[in-house]
């Protein structure tokens, strides 16, 4: 039985106790300083004047077309006897990646560039700060056997569903601290013309890596719930994120389809969310919440069968 | 639980701290050697390597002068000391060294960065900027950290010994 005042109440104490907490401190403090360094690393080479703005156009989309084949499985080529990166590219210009080509310049030359390569890049790096933040929700208070002494005056469930609902909270106030960051800098940066279109694409790209946060914040707490040692709950968490792929796209080389395994985290559709397309928008933002359903449902169930 | 009962929080700010207390100790020698290079050049004794020396003519003519970059070294030297007293404070819960010392130690540390952003000249800064920002933020963080999440374990230290 869910408790509405009682998963609130779980849910303030726990953004309370990140705060001081070590670990708490530890994760605000990296996702913070990871996250300007990814935006630094894409800023800097214009910046510096490494390249020219039409120059790192060009490659970025060239590497962001190449990112979207690998990230939607159709890195397999038509002609597999030519070299790999001609092929992708010669592909996305005319071949059956026609549509990966418009999607990189949907990103690059429709909307802030940096802007976009940063958000990006913060989505293949989040996915593995995330747990830092979730992976004590549960398993610091079973570990010490704290966990029995709130059990009487509260359900299972509302502790297990309060404690994602802060974790979740303190993801997407520190997303949205690091977007304002970047876009603050970049409106500086940039001149007035170019920062038009700024605001409304960071709220677009805001609940982008809202909407990716949430099922792995969800997967850092079924760890925490299934896992009794802290440690061991954050290794899963964060062994399940780079593994995922990384299993993934080397079966696939052996059998293509076994490159579907990429789905069994967001991984293999997280990208959609920075579509051209609406629909696919929404179909990703849907297996988003299914995503973090499933690992709900699978801690609660956990959770509530454990002993503690 | 810990033997002591100092939050985990306060140990990583302490952490923190010594880590941006050697990061802007680095910057205050740069600047403070900068500042003697930009003396040499005005002063014009031929010296070192002929970029260095092109470069060091150039921020001189965007209209900085050592006595800036010697400000600015001494605000650095001043928030390295504060930060690096403040950590045994945080350690020991110290309202006056942890709490204030720390603070002033964070408004200084903010100053420094924001004076840098302003009186350096770009060709100075460039490629820094958001390595700027990301150092504005850790004097903001701690202040917020000293003052609300933990400002009662600092009030209650000090009543115990007190």
């Amino acid at each position: 039985m869910i408790q509405f005042r009682h998963v609130l109440l779980h849910a303030q104490k726990l953004i309370i106790h990140s705060l001081r907490t070590g670990s708490g401190v530890a994760f605000i403090f990296l996702t913070i300083l990871i996250g300007l360094s990814l935006a630094n690393l894409s800023i800097t080479p214009v910046e510096l004047g490494f390249t020219t703005a039409e120059e790192f156009r060009e490659s970025a989309s060239k590497a962001i077309g190449f990112a979207l084949a690998t990230a939607s499985l159709r890195m397999g080529g038509e002609n597999e006897n030519g070299p790999p990166d001609t092929d992708i590219l010669s592909r996305m210009e005319s071949g059956d990646l026609i549509d990966l080509g418009m999607w990189a310049r949907y990103l690059i030359l429709d909307n802030p560039m940096l802007l976009s390569i940063t958000v990006l890049l913060l989505g293949v790096v989040l996915p593995l700060i995330l747990p830092l933040g979730s992976f004590t929700a549960i398993s610091s208070d079973v570990q010490h056997r704290t966990v029995r002494y709130l059990l009487p005056r509260t359900s299972r469930l509302s502790l297990l569903v309060g404690r994602w609902l802060g974790t979740l909270f303190l993801s997407w106030v520190l997303i949205l601290l690091l977007l304002f960051s970047v876009v603050v800098y970049l409106s500086i940066m940039l001149p007035p013309e170019a920062t038009e279109s700024m605001v409304p694409w960071a709220g677009r790209c805001l609940f982008s890596l809202c909407c990716l946060a949430t099922p792995y914040v969800s997967l850092g707490i079924l760890c925490s719930a299934v896992f009794r040692v802290p440690m061991v709950a954050l290794l899963a968490a964060v062994g399940a994120t780079v593994g995922t792929p990384l299993l993934a796209l080397s079966l696939q080389e052996a059998w293509d389809p076994l490159g579907n395994l990429l789905y069994l985290l967001p991984w293999g559709y997280s990208h959609e969310l920075l579509s051209p397309n609406g629909d696919k928008v929404f179909t990703a933002v849907a297996y988003s919440l299914g995503h973090s359903l499933l690992f709900m449902t699978l801690a609660a169930w956990r959770f509530r069968r454990a002993d503690l | 639980m810990a033997a002591s009962d100092r939050p985990g929080g306060l140990t990583a700010l302490s952490v923190l701290n010594g880590f941006f207390a050697l990061a802007v100790g680095g910057t205050t020698i740069q600047r403070f050697m900068t500042s003697y290079d930009l003396m040499e050049v005005a002063e014009g004794e031929v010296r070192g390597r002929g970029w260095r020396r092109r470069y060091l003519k150039s921020l001189l003519d965007e209209g900085l002068t050592p006595m800036d970059l010697q400000i600015l070294a001494l605000i650095g030297l001043v928030a390295t000391l504060l930060l690096l007293v403040s950590i045994w404070g945080l350690l020991k819960r110290s309202n006056l060294i942890g709490r204030w010392l720390g603070t002033l130690g964070g408004v200084a540390l903010a100053a420094f960065y924001i004076l840098n952003i302003d009186w350096l000249p770009e060709t100075y800064l460039r490629g820094s900027g958001l390595s700027i920002a990301r150092q504005i933020f850790y004097p903001l963080f701690l202040i917020f950290m000293l003052h609300v999440i933990f400002r009662r374990d600092f009030l209650q230290a000090q009543g115990k010994s007190g």
